[in-house]
């Protein structure tokens, strides 16, 4: 399901869309904006592997106090529903 | 085939963080190699941080300082959904919770969680609250 939004853009940014436009042959302005969210989503996805490759060593290797975890995270969540 | 939506309760995302042996890491290492989609409201996020910061400054057994980068890391792999849209899909009622009420919004399948509060409640509004072992084997049956 498509969704329509309107956005502001500058001359410069316009007749940017406009020549990438032409010059990737898109149908529209919708398709370059599509386009270009779709290779910044792929850029991120990248990054954001590696970033939790990075992360992936921590925390602790033993077993895990479940129930004291348990009842402090649902004394936050009392907390924050009161 | 679209991927499975889930929001992740705050007991699974401090497990996940805190202790990397768990099924709740196994969830999150699930989560980083896109086999679901996980979603977030700004009420969500702020529980993800509340709880994480309490356990992290409380529980003598937590042993990872670098919290704030996994939260980060959570944050900007979730995809995110308004917490006003929420409130204008489901009405309030003695079951409604914020994150039932999220995971309703953005049609997700799943809760993943420990909380048995939540657990009993099993399928509240067509949304299964399951723990990450009944969530990977979701996904595993899935795929």
């Amino acid at each position: 399901m498509a969704n329509t939004l309107n956005i502001s853009l500058s001359e410069q940014q316009k007749s940017w869309l406009q020549a990438r436009r032409e010059a990737g042959g898109f149908a529209s302005a919708s398709d370059v904006v599509r386009d270009l969210i779709r290779r910044r989503q792929e850029q991120e996805q990248t990054e954001l592997v590696e970033r939790f490759r990075q992360l992936e060593g921590d925390g602790s290797d033993e077993d895990e106090p479940a129930a004291a975890v348990l009842k402090i995270v649902k004394r936050v969540k009392k907390e924050r529903r009161a | 085939m679209p991927k499975l939506r889930a929001v992740l309760d705050s007991s699974v995302v401090v497990s996940g963080i805190g202790w990397r042996g768990g099924e709740a890491r196994a969830v999150l290492k699930l989560l980083a190699a896109s086999g679901f989609e996980s979603w977030r409201t700004p009420w969500i996020t702020a529980e993800w941080t509340d709880t994480v910061q309490r356990v992290a400054e409380t529980e003598r057994r937590w042993r990872n300082p670098n919290w704030t980068n996994w939260l980060e890391w959570l944050k900007a792999v979730s995809r995110f959904a308004d917490d006003i849209a929420v409130k204008k899909t489901v009405k309030r009622d003695a079951k409604d919770d914020p994150v039932i009420m999220a995971a309703v919004a953005v049609r997700a399948a799943f809760i993943v969680t420990y909380d048995s509060d939540m657990l009993d409640l099993r399928k509240p509004h067509g949304v299964s609250c399951v723990t990450p072992r009944a969530f990977l084997s979701a996904i595993l049956r899935q795929q």
